[in-house]
C-alpha cells in the first residue's frame, strides 16, 4: 500500500482509494461489523429511557402473554411487562457486568503473573502452584462454590468470576515477561539503575500487553454467556430487575405456552455474543499483523 | 521412562493441585460470614441441634485440628451428611454420578463426531465456502447461551414436534439415549465450536509441517497425505483439545441438567446452594475437582500412547 501511494500521481487519488476498499473490507469486514453492531448496542443500552415503548418494569395484568405484534414487537410475559423495553433496559448491566468480569481477572492476572516472570525463584514457584490450583478447577464449579460461600447476588459474581478467571492472564503475561526481561532494552535499563517499578510498568508491560488483550477479547464472549447463565441459575442478579438471564429464567415455567419469552430475549444475548466475537477476532488479526 | 515411572512422576505432580482443591473445598464452609452452622439449619433451629451440627462439622476444634479430620474423612470416602437429603453425601453423589457421566460422555462422543469431519474439511480446503461456513457456524453457536439453547430445542422438539421427553432421565440403554439426546445436542452446540476452532487451526499448522510438504513434493495424493500424516496427528490434538475443556464441559453440565431437570450432580449442586447444604455442595465440588485431574492424566497418557515421539517424560 505504501508503494502505490507513493508512485501515485497526487492529482488522481480517487481510484487509488477505491481500489483500496475492497481489500480493507475483506481484511476487516468482520472488525468493522462487529464494531458496528456493538456501537448500535451502546447506543441502545444509553438511550434505552428513549427508545423503549414502555417502562420496563410496568405490569400489566390485563395484558399478559401477548404474542409479538404492533403494540408489543417482542411480546408481554406473565406480567404484562413489555419484553421489549425490558430487553433494552437490560443491555446496560449485562454489558457492564461482562466489561467488568473481564477487566477485574484481567488486573488480577497481570500483575501477579508479572510478579512470578519478573522477580522469579521463590514467587514464581508459589503464584505458579496457585495458578495451577486453580486452573485445575471447573470454571463454573468454582464459581458457584464462591457464591455458595458469599451467597448469591451482583457483588459475589463479581468476585467469583475474578477469583476463577484469573490464571489464564497470570499464564500468559509470565511467559512474556520471562521473553522479555532478557530483552536488550530491559537489560540497558536495568543497567541503567532503574528500578523494578519503573522496569515493570514503563519497559516491560507494554511490550506483554497485546497477548492479553487478544486472549480477552475471546473471553469476553465467555464471561457475557456465564454471567447471564449465573443469573439463570438463580445464582447472579436477583429478580425484578431487568437481565436477560433473569429473564429467561422467569419464562423457563411457561415454555408450553410462550416461546417467545424465552427465545426473544435470547436474541439479545446471541447478538453481543456475535458481535464481539466478530469484533474481537479482527482486533486479534489486527493486532497480530501490527506485530 | 517407562510407564510407570512416568505415572509415579506425573502422580507426584499432582498433590499439590490436590491438596490445593482439599483446601479450597476445606474453606468453603469455613468462610461463610457468621455462624456456618445457623446459616445451614436456619434461624429456628434449636441450640442443641446447633451445637449437634457444630461438632459433626468439627466446628468447634481448632482450625488446623478441623483441616486434619477433613483430609482424614475425605480419605476414607465420608463426605458428611447432607443437611437437606438427611443422608451420606457420598451416597447421594454416587447415585446420581452415572447421569452426569452418561451426560458428558455422549456430548462428548457427538462433538468429535462432529468436529473432526468438520475441522479437517475447513483445514483442508482453507479460505473456501465450506471453510467460511464452518467458520461462520461455529462463530454462531458459540455466541449462544446454553441454557437459552436447551430452551429452545425443549420448546422445538419437545413441545411443537413431541419428539423428545421435556425432562427425566429414564432407565436402560435406548431409553436414556432418547432422554439426554436433547440435552447433549445442548452441551455440543458449545463445545464443537471450540473444538473447531482450536482444531482447525492446529491442522493447518500440520499440513504445512516439514514432513508433510516433503511428503507433498515426493507426489503423495493429497487424500493419502491427509490420511497418513494430518489425520493422526489430528486426532492427538483433538485429546489435547478435550483434556483442556474438560472444565468447561463440567461447567456445562450443570446448566444443561438444570434446564432439562436431569438428577444428576451438576443440578443438585445449584438447588444445594439455594437449600444452603453446604456438605454437599463440598462433596461435589470435590468430586468435579477430582474427575477434572484424573481426566487430565488420562489425556497425558492417551498423549503419549498416540505420539511415539513422547516417551513418559
Amino acid at each position: 500500500m505504501t508503494e502505490a501511494a507513493i508512485v501515485a500521481p497526487s492529482d488522481r487519488p480517487r481510484p487509488e482509494l477505491a481500489a483500496m476498499r475492497p481489500s480493507v473490507w475483506r481484511r476487516h469486514g468482520g472488525l468493522i461489523t462487529g464494531a458496528g453492531i456493538l456501537a448500535l448496542i451502546l447506543l441502545a443500552s444509553i438511550f434505552a429511557n428513549y427508545l423503549s415503548p414502555y417502562d420496563p418494569l410496568q405490569q400489566n395484568l390485563r395484558n399478559t402473554m401477548q404474542l409479538p405484534g404492533w403494540d408489543h414487537p417482542f411480546g408481554t410475559d406473565n406480567f404484562g411487562r413489555d419484553i421489549f423495553s425490558r430487553v433494552l433496559h437490560a443491555a446496560k448491566l449485562d454489558l457492564m457486568i461482562g466489561f467488568l468480569c473481564v477487566l477485574f481477572p484481567w488486573i488480577l492476572g497481570s500483575v501477579l503473573g508479572g510478579i512470578a516472570g519478573y522477580f522469579g525463584g521463590i514467587a514464581d514457584t508459589i503464584i505458579m502452584r496457585v495458578v495451577d490450583t486453580f486452573s485445575a478447577f471447573p470454571f463454573l464449579v468454582m464459581v458457584i462454590g464462591i457464591i455458595a460461600i458469599l451467597g448469591p447476588g451482583l457483588i459475589s459474581m463479581y468476585i467469583a468470576l475474578t477469583l476463577a478467571g484469573w490464571s489464564m492472564y497470570a499464564r500468559i503475561v509470565r511467559a512474556e515477561v520471562l521473553v522479555v526481561k532478557k530483552a536488550e532494552y530491559v537489560l540497558a535499563a536495568r543497567a541503567l539503575g532503574f528500578g523494578h517499578g519503573r522496569i515493570m510498568f514503563r519497559h516491560i508491560l507494554p511490550n506483554v500487553i497485546t497477548p492479553t488483550i487478544i486472549f480477552a477479547m475471546t473471553d469476553i464472549v465467555l464471561v457475557i454467556l456465564s454471567t447471564t447463565s449465573l443469573s439463570f441459575l438463580g445464582l447472579g442478579v436477583r429478580p425484578p430487575t431487568a437481565e436477560w438471564g433473569i429473564m429467561i429464567s422467569e419464562a423457563r415455567g411457561f415454555i408450553l405456552t410462550a416461546w417467545w419469552m424465552v427465545t426473544l430475549p435470547g436474541l439479545a444475548i446471541v447478538l453481543v455474543g456475535l458481535a464481539l466475537s466478530l469484533f474481537g477476532d479482527g482486533v486479534a488479526k489486527w493486532l497480530r499483523e501490527r506485530g | 521412562m517407562n510407564m510407570i515411572t512416568f505415572l509415579r512422576k506425573r502422580l507426584l505432580q499432582m498433590l499439590p493441585v490436590l491438596f490445593g482443591i482439599v483446601l479450597i473445598v476445606f474453606m468453603v464452609v469455613r468462610l461463610i460470614p457468621g455462624d456456618p452452622a445457623r446459616i445451614m439449619l436456619g434461624i429456628r433451629a434449636s441450640d442443641e441441634k446447633l451445637a449437634a451440627l457444630r461438632t459433626e462439622l468439627g466446628l468447634d476444634l481448632p482450625i488446623w485440628q478441623q483441616f486434619g479430620r477433613f483430609v482424614g474423612n475425605i480419605l476414607q470416602g465420608e463426605l458428611g451428611n447432607s443437611i437437606f437429603y438427611r443422608r451420606d453425601v457420598t451416597e447421594v453423589i454416587l447415585e446420581r454420578l452415572p447421569v452426569t457421566v452418561s451426560l458428558v460422555v455422549f456430548s462428548v462422543v457427538l462433538s468429535v463426531l462432529i468436529s473432526v469431519p468438520l475441522s479437517i474439511a475447513a483445514a483442508v480446503r482453507q479460505g473456501s465456502w465450506i471453510d467460511q461456513l464452518v467458520r461462520g457456524i461455529s462463530t454462531l453457536t458459540l455466541s449462544m447461551p446454553g441454557f437459552w439453547l436447551g430452551l429452545n430445542l425443549l420448546i422445538l422438539f419437545a413441545v411443537v414436534w413431541q419428539l423428545f421427553p421435556i425432562s427425566g432421565f429414564g432407565t436402560g440403554f435406548v431409553d436414556i439415549v432418547w432422554h439426554l439426546t436433547l440435552p447433549a445436542i445442548t452441551i455440543t452446540l458449545s463445545l464443537t465450536p471450540i473444538l473447531i476452532r482450536t482444531l482447525r487451526a492446529s491442522l493447518i499448522e500440520i499440513m504445512h509441517a516439514p514432513h508433510v510438504e516433503f511428503a507433498r513434493t515426493k507426489g503423495l495424493s493429497e487424500g493419502r497425505l491427509i490420511r497418513r500424516h494430518v489425520l493422526r496427528n489430528g486426532l492427538m490434538a483433538t485429546v489435547t483439545i478435550l483434556g483442556v475443556n474438560i472444565g468447561w464441559l463440567m461447567g456445562g453440565t450443570v446448566v444443561v441438567e438444570y434446564v432439562f431437570s436431569l438428577p444428576g450432580i451438576g443440578a443438585l449442586i445449584v438447588s444445594s446452594i439455594s437449600a444452603r447444604d453446604y456438605p454437599m455442595i463440598q462433596g461435589i465440588a470435590l468430586i468435579f475437582g477430582l474427575l477434572v485431574i484424573l481426566i487430565n492424566l488420562l489425556t497425558d497418557l492417551l498423549y503419549a500412547a498416540l505420539d511415539p515421539r513422547v516417551s513418559y517424560d
